[in-house]
């Protein structure tokens, strides 16, 4: 089979004749990788799945550290008899459940809200008086009463803090570290368990941060019964196969192997282990297992052809005829999984690929190493299963009589498939178009509580808290005025309210808060409780003073959820019932474009956030990374056949049973209503690169047969049934039970996974014993009958890996830098800059700089320069040292840059002519830098700029130097803001390939044009996109600065001691 | 001979350029110099100053991380009026002095020293400047180094610091910086004589006598190891503060003047005295302003007394800086520092027991810092003198730079700015770099 079997042969005798250093070696890969595991961390919150740089997510994080909003967990206590809560029982419950809450570590006291911490608004004599629920206790009839009347005189409460129907009130919890929410959702559920019921009290705790919590908790448990099951129903495939002990526990010990030393590598990377990881290890298992089982299978096919030879003689002939099936299906395997990780935005899918791939490359790598070394140091040993089936009569008999049932089965299939070959291809045909009508009806969805089992009480208790309150679900708008205390006046607020009407006629949408229903409770409450009253002033003056009552008689910090400090900006929040993808489309769409043709107005601006837009934004990619990853998926398989067997109509006819499989299982998604969502979307991906190794070792063996010497086509081709056929059912038992485990999940997205994969894997293993060959006998394409021209040499292996490594890389980039993970047109100006600041600028850089400072008539200074910046977590440090002219020689500049706009950075000149540190003051950061026409903010920022600071407007599209950009114009919030900056307007002209400012320009505070910065040359280096040249022209000096960057290193260690003050002292 | 001097020059041409190829095969090698002509017209219309100077610098990058900085300076004046005549190293020890190659040049090494890590610990070991605290102009904690008064304090610190030999040590310690120093160069101050246009003549620094003199020569420590001066300082950075502890054992860098009546004719005795000086800085910027703060406390000082047969008293000296800097104005800095120094004080000491000093700085940077033009003023409370210096810089190139200025000294003859009332001069100076 292998025409350089000298070499793979010496490798292998060479294995066999030094077991123990191969085990030895063997045994250190596993456990210098597998000794990381302890690091592994669990990140199974669900924004792992987002992309960090999503500008929906990105900018949902700034308003939630705006408003002080964090995931929360929810208790609620409803209560189902005719008052509802309304009884001192269950308002005592709440009580007591607040109290116990703000206790727990892991949540902020004066975050809990409930009846227990609210307070009502009602008017007096002399204007109004806050006064909470429980300022006395809730323990008489009397109170009750009074608490019922304030909580539904007070709108904004209603649907939100108690059920319209009273039958539910919520404690919601805002959790300080999202990472042990587990811990505390634990500690929640335990305090709910001890609750001090009253009669027909129920307590249910759900919510975002719930949800998070235990979602980890469930996937433990679920992978603490997955896995064990995934190992003993292999172990059982293989006992069946075999029926020997060696043939159960060498295989498992690849797998253990493989596994260990693929979460190791994880781990070592610092990749946490998601929810969907889960998959993977079941994966790895069934996979790990595959290249064992052929090797086991040829092991005792040579034994019951020899009986007489040693041990270590059948090991090598084993793996000298199985080495090059096993890592042909290992390279396309291994291509499938791949090409996850170019293709799909989302870090945990990406992993899953990325790692999935490293596992099936380890996975051969410990059959061609370990299992043949381990199997060597055993005595020979027949397989009984192999005995029956084995003598050299049965071997070479055509009919399959007198091998084992299995044998004969697939000797059947194959007769009745070559006596039929035009039904199997019109079946075939049937089933594609079946497939089609199928595929059609697929939907892309994601609702995160469904991957809980809908009888969990985390399931219950979100339906049941969206069934009577407003919804637990939030789309915020966040809305920013120009002016300082610009919510004071009455036309924002106004068009604020018109907002909320507009979301509250939205489908789903149960109710909406904002600072207005603040307002206009305060507003009637001064007006005696009138009714007619609850309305927004028309007076800034009297909104002022309102704000100023309540801050008077009340905590200020009351609205700190809904308005900042300076009235600039406010959250309005859309509660919805549903956390549907689908059902949220709509309205996601619908009020972007009610802000964009509406609401936004001079002076006032709404952007949509919260958790619905975030989840709307990155489930909307799912549909389209989902085809790219397919397609790709495809691709690459179908390369890597046409490089191995060197013919394309190999690569175009192994596809076909592939394809037939993939089509039936969208068929089945669309029938079945099983939507593309997190844990579906990867399945097809891995589906390919597995089911192409039915369809490889079918034309493999078939063409070995039909090319070997003229005869009857169908008597040779129905000679690979008993044999091939027969592994490959093995395999395909192996692999369909494995991934089959999975369907005992109980985190439904893993059940639908693993589903899936296990009929793809049986539709594929079908199609490759019936449609495959059917078409190979009616057409009878040349390459069948030819042996290959160009033999297979172990460097194809290699050259296939590098040509996938290079097609994903060409992929990504493509992929990133052409569409993004973006839709383009509909970011806005904020969007677009959120995007430009997200761009990776390297965790650490070292570059020569050169500066050349050339004035009006052209004469030229020329600086040379060599700087260094590091993150540290988000606050950048930059330092530059200057290294000649000699008059400034030693000249050297640090700052620290805080990722808090509030905190001036720190900044230090190092002035060699007075051997001092200096700390400057960095609130001038329009000031120009050492005599450059950047301004210090520039030097800073490098192309990125501070959000907060602007005013942000999309106001079209330019071309720069033949790429087109998209026109951001920023206008500073405060003249305050323009005159620390230097600017009263500046336009960004973004490449939105690579996120960054091509060119951008300047005007003055008094509206001159001021300069304008181009960078004309970007590279990228080391993966990074990096400017080497940006020039800025000062028109009103017309003085230019050139800069120059050279040997930009993003690889090497840029030490954190770099950037102290004794670094400036010291010099370079 | 002459084969001998073959032999050695061979040798040597030999030696040099297997050195220079070891040099280049292992590191890396940079040399700059500077080239200076400054002149300096007295108000009397003649030249104080006329000056040439080459100052060549070396850093060598050895592949194993350390560097070797060497500095010289090679100076000639031609005008010979700060000092005249050949360059006194009295002041100076043995390993630190100055070179003169004739009346008018001289040559002096102005820093060597070798870079290198030892663990997380940066060293710098050779002869080298250490500056210490947060005032311009005004010293408090930078006494590390002593100062030449050839031109008084005109000129930069950093030409006027003399470099010494010693250890120095930074020490990570957690986020803060401990600096540890060991000084056994014991090389002090260093005053134009009287000769020199800026020889001092305020009481302040001269013993009041009424009679014939004769000065003794300085006892001056020399023991490598026991007059070795020594150091610590540790800096912080600390929400957002710059703050620095530092502690100094060292010599006072300006002798005592001690008498001697006992044999019917007054001797005079230079001597250096030990002190310990324990300090404190700290800086920070509040928005468009920097504070900073320093500052003192010696314990053991000495001044000139009239009331004492030694002609000296000990006080301990406590002294401060506050300083505050604006630069809310575009392209220009203001800088005010106001500072104190202390002393137990007695009836006949020369000084007054608080002096207080107040200066003022502004720098405007026009044309992309090409042009800058600077004006400080220190003015003494006590004596009501001062000294105002303004200075305009242009940078022709990146290379050339040239600059004019003014130092106009005022007020009593025994201030310690108005003894120079005389001096007060126009400079002009072209620096080119190489």
């Amino acid at each position: 089979m292998s025409t350089d079997p000298t070499l793979i042969e010496q490798y292998f005798r060479g294995v066999v004749a030094r077991p123990w250093t191969t085990i030895a070696l063997s045994a250190l890969v596993v456990i210098s990788t597998g000794a990381f595991l302890p690091s592994l961390v669990m990140d199974t919150r669900s924004d792992a799945f987002i992309n960090a740089n999503e500008p929906a997510l990105v900018y949902r994080e700034k308003v939630e550290e705006l408003f002080g909003l964090a995931d929360p967990i929810v208790v609620a206590v409803t209560n189902d008899s005719e008052t509802g809560i309304y009884n001192p029982d269950s308002l005592l419950l709440v009580q007591w459940l607040t109290e116990e809450v703000q206790r727990l570590a892991n949540v902020d006291p004066e975050r809990v809200v409930s009846l227990a911490t609210e307070a009502n608004i009602v008017g007096t004599q002399d204007g109004m008086e806050i006064e909470d629920f429980f300022e006395e206790p809730p323990t008489t009839a009397e109170r009750v009463q009074w608490i019922r009347q304030a909580v539904e005189d007070f709108p904004l409460y209603q649907g939100n803090l108690v059920a319209r129907d009273h039958s539910a009130t919520l404690i919601v919890a805002e959790l300080l570290d999202e990472f042990e929410a587990d811990v505390t959702y634990d500690e929640i559920l335990n305090i709910a368990r001890q609750a001090p019921l009253g009669p027909h009290d129920q307590v249910h705790v759900a919510g975002e941060g719930a949800i998070a919590g235990y979602l980890s908790a469930y996937i433990d448990a679920d992978a603490q019964k997955l896995n064990p099951l995934a190992a003993v129903v292999i172990t059982i495939v293989l006992f069946v196969g075999f029926f020997t002990l060696r043939g159960a526990i060498l295989p498992n010990l690849v797998v253990l192997g493989t596994v260990g030393s693929t979460f190791g590598l994880m781990a070592a990377f610092g990749v946490p282990f998601y929810v969907i990881t889960n998959a993977l290890t079941v994966s790895l298992i069934a996979m790990a297992v595959a290249d064992s089982i052929h090797v086991f299978s040829q092991y005792y096919t040579e034994r019951q052809r020899d009986q007489h030879a040693s041990q270590q003689t059948l090991v090598v002939r084993a793996l000298v005829e199985m080495w090059r099936p096993i890592t042909l299906t290992t390279v396309t395997t291994a291509a499938g999984f791949l090409s996850l990780y170019p293709t799909s935005s989302m870090p945990p899918i990406q992993y899953f690929g990325l790692f999935g791939g490293i596992g099936v490359v380890l996975a051969w790598l410990f059959s061609v190493t370990f299992l043949p070394a381990a199997l060597s140091l055993m005595q020979p040993k027949t397989s009984r299963a192999f005995a029956a089936s084995g003598s050299k009569a049965a071997l070479n008999s055509e009919e399959g009589s007198g091998r084992d049932w299995a044998s004969q089965l697939m000797a059947r299939v194959g007769r009745v498939v070559l006596d039929y070959p035009k039904s199997v291809v019109a079946f075939g045909v049937l089933v594609v178009g079946i497939g089609v009508a199928g595929a059609l009806q697929v939907t892309v969805e994601e609702i995160r509580i469904a991957n809980f089992q809908t009888d969990e009480p985390i399931y219950l208790a979100d339906a049941a808290m969206n069934a009577s309150m407003d919804g637990v679900y939030h789309l915020d708008v966040l809305v920013e005025t120009d002016d300082f205390e610009g919510l004071h006046q009455s036309e924002h607020l106004a068009r604020i309210d018109r907002l909320q009407r507009f979301l509250e006629s939205q489908p789903g949408v149960g109710g909406t808060t904002s600072v207005v229903d603040y307002i206009k409770q305060m507003h009637r409450a001064v007006n005696e409780n009138r009714p007619e009253a609850y309305s927004i002033p028309d007076d800034a003056f009297l909104i002022s003073q309102l704000f100023l009552l309540y801050s008077a008689s009340a905590d200020p910090t009351d609205f700190e959820e809904e308005v900042d400090g300076e009235y600039r900006q406010a959250l309005v929040r859309a509660k919805i019932d549903n956390g549907s993808y689908l059902r949220n489309r709509p309205v996601v769409l619908a009020t972007e474009a009610y802000l964009r043709d509406e609401f936004n107005a001079p002076g006032i601006t709404g952007t949509l956030t919260g958790r619905v837009n975030v989840d709307h934004h990155w489930v909307e990619e799912i549909g389209s990374s989902h085809a790219n990853s397919v397609g790709f998926a495809f691709l690459a398989v179908v390369l890597v056949v046409m490089l191995l067997f060197r013919s394309v109509v190999a690569g175009l006819i192994t596809t076909v049973p592939v394809a037939m499989a993939i089509l039936l299982i969208y068929a089945w998604m669309g029938f079945t209503d099983v939507w593309l969502g997190v844990g579906t979307t990867m399945f097809a991906s891995i589906a390919i690169g597995l089911c192409v190794d039915f369809t490889i070792h079918t034309v493999e063996r078939l063409r070995d047969l039909l090319s070997s010497a003229p005869r009857d086509v169908k008597a040779a081709m129905l000679e690979m049934y008993p044999s091939t056929g027969r592994a490959l059912f093995f395999n395909l038992i192996a692999i369909a039970l494995g991934f089959g485990v999975l369907i005992t999940s109980d985190v439904p997205p893993l059940t639908n996974f693993g589903t899936l994969v296990a009929l793809a894997v049986v539709a594929a293993f079908v199609a490759s014993v019936t449609l495959l060959p059917a078409l190979i006998y009616l057409l009878q394409p040349a390459f069948m009958f030819s042996r290959p021209s160009v033999q297979f040499r172990p460097g194809f292996a290699t050259a296939s890996v590098v040509a996938i490594g290079a097609i994903s890389l060409l992929a990504y980039s493509s992929t990133f830098a052409d569409t993004g993970t973006l839709d383009l047109d509909e970011l806005d100006g904020r969007q677009v800059m959120q995007a430009v600041n997200a761009r990776d600028e390297g965790e650490q850089v070292g570059r020569d700089l050169r500066i050349e400072l050339i004035d009006r008539r052209g004469k030229t200074r020329v600086q040379e320069t060599r700087g260094y910046r590091r993150y540290f977590g988000e606050e950048k440090r930059t330092i530059i040292f200057y290294r000649a002219p000699a008059n400034i020689r030693d000249t050297a500049f640090l700052t620290y840059d805080y990722p808090d706009a509030e905190v001036d950075d720190d900044q230090w000149l190092y002035l060699p002519a007075l051997r001092k540190v200096r700390r400057i003051s960095a609130s001038d950061r329009g000031d120009y830098f050492l005599g450059t026409d950047f301004t210090y903010e520039e030097i800073k920022k490098e192309n990125k700029i501070e959000l907060s600071d602007y005013a942000l407007t999309r106001i079209g599209h330019e071309m720069v130097n033949g790429i087109e950009c998209i026109v951001v114009e920023g206008v500073p919030r405060s003249s305050a803001v323009a005159k620390e900056l230097g600017y009263g307007k500046v336009v960004w002209r973004v490449d939105p390939a690579i996120w960054m400012s091509r060119s951008s320009d300047y005007w003055d505070v008094n509206g001159n044009h001021l300069k304008t910065i181009a960078s004309p040359v970007i590279e990228q280096i080391d993966g990074v996109w990096t400017a080497l040249e940006i020039t800025a022209v000062n028109h009103k000096t017309r003085h230019r600065s050139v800069f120059t960057f050279s040997n930009v290193d993003y690889g090497s260690d840029v030490p954190a001691k770099l950037f102290e003050q004794r670094s400036l002292r010291r010099g370079l | 001979m002459s084969w001998v001097a073959g032999v050695v020059a061979a040798a040597s041409v030999v030696l040099g350029a297997t050195a220079g190829s070891v040099l280049a095969a292992t590191a890396e090698v940079e040399f700059q110099a500077q080239i200076a002509i400054s002149n300096a017209i007295e108000r009397g219309g003649e030249f104080q100053k006329n000056e040439l100077s080459f100052e060549p610098r070396i850093d060598i990058w050895f592949a194993g991380g350390a560097r070797l900085t060497a500095k010289g300076l090679l100076r000639s004046d031609f005008a010979d009026k700060l000092e005249p005549g050949r360059p006194s190293n009295d002041t100076r020890s043995s390993y630190s002095g100055r070179i003169a190659l004739g009346e008018h040049t001289e040559f002096e090494v102005r820093e060597l020293f070798l870079d290198f890590e030892l663990g997380e610990t940066q060293m710098r070991v050779g002869k080298q400047q250490v500056v210490w605290g947060q005032a311009d102009g005004l010293r408090i904690l930078d006494v590390v180094n002593p100062l030449s008064f050839r031109e008084f304090i005109l000129p930069d610190f950093e030409d006027r610091r003399i470099p010494l030999w010693m250890v120095n040590a930074e020490v990570p310690v957690g986020e803060a910086a401990l600096q540890l120093l060991w000084i056994p160069d014991q090389t002090y101050d260093e005053f134009a004589d009287a000769s020199g246009a800026f020889a001092f003549t305020s009481p302040k620094f001269r013993p009041v006598l009424d009679q014939v003199v004769r000065i003794r020569s300085a006892r001056k420590p020399n023991n490598f190891l026991e007059d070795s001066d020594v150091g610590a300082r540790l800096s912080a950075f600390v929400s957002g503060w710059d703050l620095t502890a530092s502690y100094l054992y060292h010599y006072q860098d300006q002798p005592v003047l001690v008498l001697d009546r006992s044999s019917g004719m007054t001797q005079v005795t230079p001597t250096y005295e030990r002190t310990h000086l324990a300090g404190v800085t700290a800086s920070k910027a509040f928005g468009d302003f920097v504070f900073r703060g320093e500052l003192g406390y010696s314990t053991d000082r000495y001044f000139a007394s009239s009331e004492s047969v030694q002609g000296i008293e000990k006080s301990f000296e406590a002294s401060g800086v506050l300083g505050l800097d604006y630069s809310g104005f575009t392209d220009l800095l203001i800088s005010g520092q106001f500072f104190q120094s202390s002393v137990e004080g007695g009836s006949g000491m020369q000084r007054a027991q608080h002096e207080r000093s107040v200066s003022l700085l502004l720098r405007r940077n026009f044309s992309n810092d090409t042009v800058t033009l600077e004006m400080l003023a220190i003015h003494n409370t006590n004596d009501s003198d001062g000294l105002v210096q303004i200075e305009l810089s242009y940078q022709l190139t990146s290379n050339i730079t040239i600059s004019a200025g003014a130092d106009v000294f005022y007020g009593d003859a025994d201030g310690v700015f108005g003894q120079f009332d005389a001096r007060d001069r126009f400079s002009l100076k072209v620096e080119i770099g190489v």
